[in-house]
């Protein structure tokens, strides 16, 4: 099991939080929970209630919609956007490889961005700049 | 003094690069040329009238034609200024003054008495115009922060040029007589010319290499007006009284000076013309020596201020010996001190008030300064030298005496001047905030234009809550009335005359577009839409609101809320009994509207109710009954609620609690802050609830908190401190803070020393110190402005905060120059190294010098282990562990018993894993 430094130093190279400081890290790190699953495993599925939010560290997860695999993902969060709009899942997500992630409940999230404004605004500045990419 | 001191005017050359330092090479060569060249004409323009005309009414008539002169002059600089180039402009004053110089020496012989008085005149004129084509094409070369450190190697270049000139001249005139002065200063002028196509060559490499100036003069775009702009800046106001009480001054000094010399050398032009270039050359000789040893150390130590106010005080002391004495060399005495002074460190620190004057004022600004300002001053002199001669034959005492008190107010000008220097500085950095302040407003702006009455058609709760807060406002605003539970009994509500339950005025007409929202599902809708029913439509409405607070069932949701925001006085609306019983009965989102309501009673009996609340496994339910138990500032809820800070999902519930406690929770956080083994996420908040309370006692903790080691305290504290003087008018001074910014300054060094040292590494454990110590050094920045803040005026490091912060280097240097003119002693010698320094490996070397900060990396490592910053220890292990630094192991196992339990989780892992590998990644 990962301890909180280990997981920061995962969670240091994730894009999502590119702009957070190194001790919000840390405070998400220990709200984090490790999971490990093996490979074809379905992580969750399309129209789910959205209510934990993952973050791959090691391994491969295919991301499918309607059926059809329409995006691979190597490292970072699974299908933000439909936890931060509090939707259900918008895809369904398995694991193409063994898989390590770390996973944090909405309700825990919330706690973290609401005690933490420098935390929100460092995600939101992130997921103000991928939006604009796209 | 030290070595390093008299060595200083030529090490400012050593920081500059490129086309900037060629420049600056260039322009010292150009003031040691001209100045000799000035010196030469001051001797033939002295010598010759003296000896021809002698002295008379009539040499002071002559500096009052300077002055009425003086206004022609500067109308044709400012149509050339417009019109040509520096170079061009440059050129033709060349040329006409070797014109004008080649005419007088061709004519001499031929014309009347009258051409004495004209070469008096063109001398006077060529004095100033020549060294002004090198200072204006300074401003427009060099930053102030560069200017301060160049012109005093610019200012060098000029006196020595005045000592050659000088003995040069005292050397030349008894073996070749006068005449022969007459071709070296036409070569000269033909050698200024070449220097000053040189410099504008290299003009524009250097000014490529920088932004444009931002500077607090705003240009419409049209040419700038000079006078207007002399007349409406305060700071160019001050600028010109000084101007003119130095000429004032320095002619009645000057006056009588002649007077004395003609008195001693009657008729002897050649005589005259070695006296004067020996005693020029000498003063220029002193002035160098100021030069050298003293003007830099005096302007970097002690600021601008203080460096305009030496030649008044100076002088002040040497017209006491001319009050004193009343001889000949009484007088040279003072002439001397006018002269060494004037042109060492008064001429430097006059050029560095006109650096944040724009580019394009400089020159029509400098030219109505110096030619009318200045003429002005010396005309004024010498007619109160007239006036003074006129009723006294031999003068010398009075103007002594007169030229005592002028020198009085000039030094208190000179002081004010200092003060305005730094008001300019910061106007320039205003320029940048203001930017942010006013789009903030256009926001609120844009906010206030939407009207209720589109938001109202909305199917969000939040705009329908909004527009109906509005129609609220807009309405009479007054407090909700008292309604007791007598009044609710059956009888009609008699009302209190603020007649927020008045009908008295004609319900509006979108009132019936009301009644839908009393049933929204939002409660804060249904609530603010009930307030505003019963403002218009009494009766009908509070006789359903009685009826619900008097059922066993407990109330609707939307109800309980309309009684939390908008009733004055809940606790006589709502019966105990009942509430007691609702609380009984309540699910977790019913509880969550009434314990409000229950926390606004203040009845005690109801803190079992909430006590009992805290524990409840719902979380909004927690939330809610710890705010509430804060209404009630019970000391034996104290802890309970304390330890609810440390979790993210209460802690903003806590701290609005606590809010409500005031003076007696300042006695518990100080021991929280003591306690080495309190909960760190708790302690984080201490500066939060300090800042709120805001009682005498709370601040003074929140000074104490600065000196804490945990990085976030003390950042918070001083935040909490600038929010607190924004609001009220604290006064701290410079000398309390002393200590602490040296810490951070200390701090911030050995922060900085550790990521140069660790600069070059990739591997995860580094680059996770490496973010951990920029953040740390970004705050460590903020803390420092924001300690400054505390006791230097509001603004000032604000303003200099966002200077420096900035991407412009113009800005930039506008804030570290701010800042060094209003920070003194032993804290400038601590600060200033981090903010003037450009390269972080000469913010280090400077910071090894002062703090005495290792330069191995492991020895720089082991300082973190000492820093008391836990986040900073927990990165520091990881990279020790990474790297397998043996030496430093032992520091790892101690921090196994760290107080932090995430240093010794940490720590202990790394003792754990020093046998394996690598780090899994």
């Amino acid at each position: 099991m990962l301890n909180v430094i280990e997981k920061v130093l995962v969670l240091q190279d994730l894009d999502l939080f590119r702009f957070a400081y190194s001790e919000h890290l840390a405070l998400l790190a220990s709200i984090c929970r490790e999971t490990e699953v093996g490979n074809e495993i379905i992580l969750f599925r399309e129209g789910e209630d959205c209510k934990r939010f993952h973050l791959l560290i090691s391994g491969e997860v295919a991301l499918e919609t309607g059926g059809e695999v329409t995006e691979s993902v190597k490292q970072g969060g699974l299908d933000t956007w439909s936890f931060f709009s509090e939707s259900p899942y918008s895809c369904t997500a398995r694991a193409v490889t063994e898989c390590k992630l770390l996973t944090v409940s909405f309700e825990e999230m919330a706690d973290l961005l609401t005690a933490e404004p420098e935390f929100c605004w460092a995600v939101l500045k992130y997921l103000a700049r991928l939006g604009r990419e796209k | 003094m030290r070595l390093s001191d008299i060595q200083n005017p030529l090490a400012p050359l050593f920081k500059l690069k490129g086309a900037e330092r060629r420049a600056a090479v260039l322009l010292a060569c150009y003031f040691f040329v001209a100045l000799t060249s000035v010196l030469m004409v001051k001797s033939l323009q002295n010598a010759i009238y003296l000896a021809n005309r002698g002295f008379d009414w009539q040499l002071p008539a002559l500096y009052i034609a300077l002055a009425l002169l003086s206004g022609p002059i500067v109308i044709l600089y400012r149509y050339l200024a417009g019109k040509y180039s520096q170079l061009v402009i440059t050129a033709s004053t060349l040329l006409s003054m070797a014109l004008g110089l080649a005419a007088f020496w061709v004519f001499r012989e031929r014309a009347g008495d009258w051409i004495y008085s004209a070469f008096y005149v063109w001398g006077a004129i060529f004095s100033v115009l020549i060294p002004t084509q090198g200072w204006i094409t300074s401003y427009q070369l060099f930053t102030p922060r560069t200017a301060k450190r160049v012109f005093v190697v610019l200012g060098t270049g000029g006196i020595l040029g005045g000592v050659f000139g000088g003995y040069y001249t005292a050397l030349l005139a008894p073996w070749l007589g006068t005449s022969s002065l007459f071709i070296h200063v036409l070569l000269l002028l033909a050698l200024l010319q070449i220097l000053l196509c040189a410099v504008c060559r290299l003009s524009s490499s250097v000014t490529r290499e920088r932004p444009p100036k931002v500077t607090a003069v705003e240009t419409s775009g049209e040419r700038p007006q000079a006078v207007r702009a002399a007349f409406q800046s305060r700071h160019l106001q001050y600028l010109t009284g000084l101007i003119i009480l130095t000429g004032l001054v320095s002619t009645i000094i000057d006056l009588q000076f002649k007077w004395s010399l003609n008195a001693e050398y009657r008729g002897s032009e050649a005589e005259i013309a070695q006296f004067i270039g020996a005693f020029l050359g000498t003063t220029y000789v002193i002035s160098a020596i100021v030069q050298l040893v003293a003007t830099s150390h005096i302007l970097r130590r002690f600021g601008l201020g203080v460096g305009l106010m030496i030649l008044p005080a100076g002088l002040m002391a040497g017209s006491l010996g001319i009050l004193a004495f009343a001889n000949f060399w009484s007088v040279v005495v003072a002439k001397a001190i006018d002269g060494s002074l004037r042109s060492s460190i008064e001429q430097t620190s006059v050029e560095l008030l006109y650096v944040p004057v724009s580019e394009q004022q400089s020159i029509p600004l400098k030219s109505f300064l110096e030619l009318v300002a200045l003429r002005f001053g010396d005309g004024l002199g010498a007619a109160i030298y007239l006036l003074i001669s006129f009723f006294v034959i031999t003068p010398i005492q009075l103007i002594g005496l007169f030229v005592f008190l002028a020198a009085a107010v000039w030094l208190f000008v000179a002081r004010q001047m200092g003060e305005e220097y730094a008001q300019m500085l910061r106007r320039s950095l205003e320029l940048v905030g203001s930017r942010v302040v006013q789009r903030a407003l256009d926001f609120e702006e844009a906010v206030a234009e939407n009207t209720p009455f589109r938001a109202l058609k909305s199917e969000n709760p939040d705009k329908i809550h909004f527009a109906l807060q509005q129609l609220r406002v807009q309405e009479d605003d007054r407090e909700v009335d008292q309604l007791s539970t007598s009044e609710l009994s059956g009888e009609w509500i008699s009302v209190d005359v603020s007649g927020t339950y008045e009908a008295s005025s004609a319900p509006p007409r979108w009132l019936a577009f009301l009644e839908p929202f009393l049933d929204h599902e939002d409660p804060r809708v249904a609530s603010v839409a009930l307030h505003l029913m019963i403002h218009y439509d009494v009766k009908g409405y509070r006789d359903r609101l009685a009826r619900e607070l008097r059922s066993e069932r407990i109330p609707d949701i939307r109800l309980l809320t309309f009684l939390k925001d908008y009733a004055e006085d809940p606790g006589d609306l709502v019966e105990q009994r009942l509430a007691i019983k609702w609380s009984k009965h309540a699910t977790p989102e019913q509880a969550v509207a009434l314990a409000p309501v229950l926390a606004t009673t203040r009845n005690p009996a109801y803190l079992p109710v909430l006590r009992a609340w805290v524990s409840s496994p719902s979380r909004p339910l927690r939330r809610a009954a710890i705010r509430a138990l804060g209404q009630f500032t019970e000391p034996e809820d104290l802890d309970l609620i304390l330890e609810h800070l440390s979790q993210n999902w209460s802690r903003r519930a806590a701290r609005k609690a606590l809010s409500h406690y005031g003076e007696p929770l300042v006695t518990r956080l100080l021991a929280l802050l003591r306690d080495p083994k309190a909960d760190i996420a708790i302690k984080r908040e201490i500066p939060h609830l300090l800042t709120q309370l805001d009682t005498s006692s709370a601040r003074g903790l929140l000074v104490a908190s600065l000196y804490t080691h945990d990085a976030v305290v003390a950042y918070r504290a001083v935040l909490g401190l600038n929010r607190i003087r924004d609001l009220q008018d604290l006064s701290y001074t410079q000398d309390s803070f002393i200590p602490l910014l040296q810490i951070w300054a200390n701090e911030y060094s050995g922060l900085l020393n550790i990521d140069t040292l660790l600069h070059t590494q990739k591997t995860p454990a580094a680059r996770l110190l490496q973010k951990a110590i920029k953040e740390r050094l970004n705050w460590s920045i903020e803390k420092i402005f924001r300690g400054l803040n505390l006791f230097l005026p509001h603004g000032d490091a604000y303003f200099s905060y966002l200077g420096f912060t900035s991407s412009r280097q113009e800005l930039r240097e506008n804030a570290i120059e701010l800042i060094d003119s209003r920070i003194k002693g032993e804290l400038r010698h601590t600060l200033l190294p981090i903010f003037a320094e450009l390269h972080p490996f000469d913010v280090v070397r400077k910071g090894r010098e002062i703090f005495k900060l290792p330069s191995d990396p492991q020895q720089a490592l082991s300082e973190a282990f000492f820093h008391g910053d836990p986040w900073l220890k927990c990165c520091t292990i990881a990279v020790v562990l990474e790297e397998r630094m043996e030496d430093l192991k032992s520091l790892v196992t101690q921090a196994c018993d760290d107080i932090n339990p995430l240093v010794q989780e940490t720590a202990r892992w790394a003792v754990d894993r020093w046998g394996e590998d690598q780090l899994p990644s």
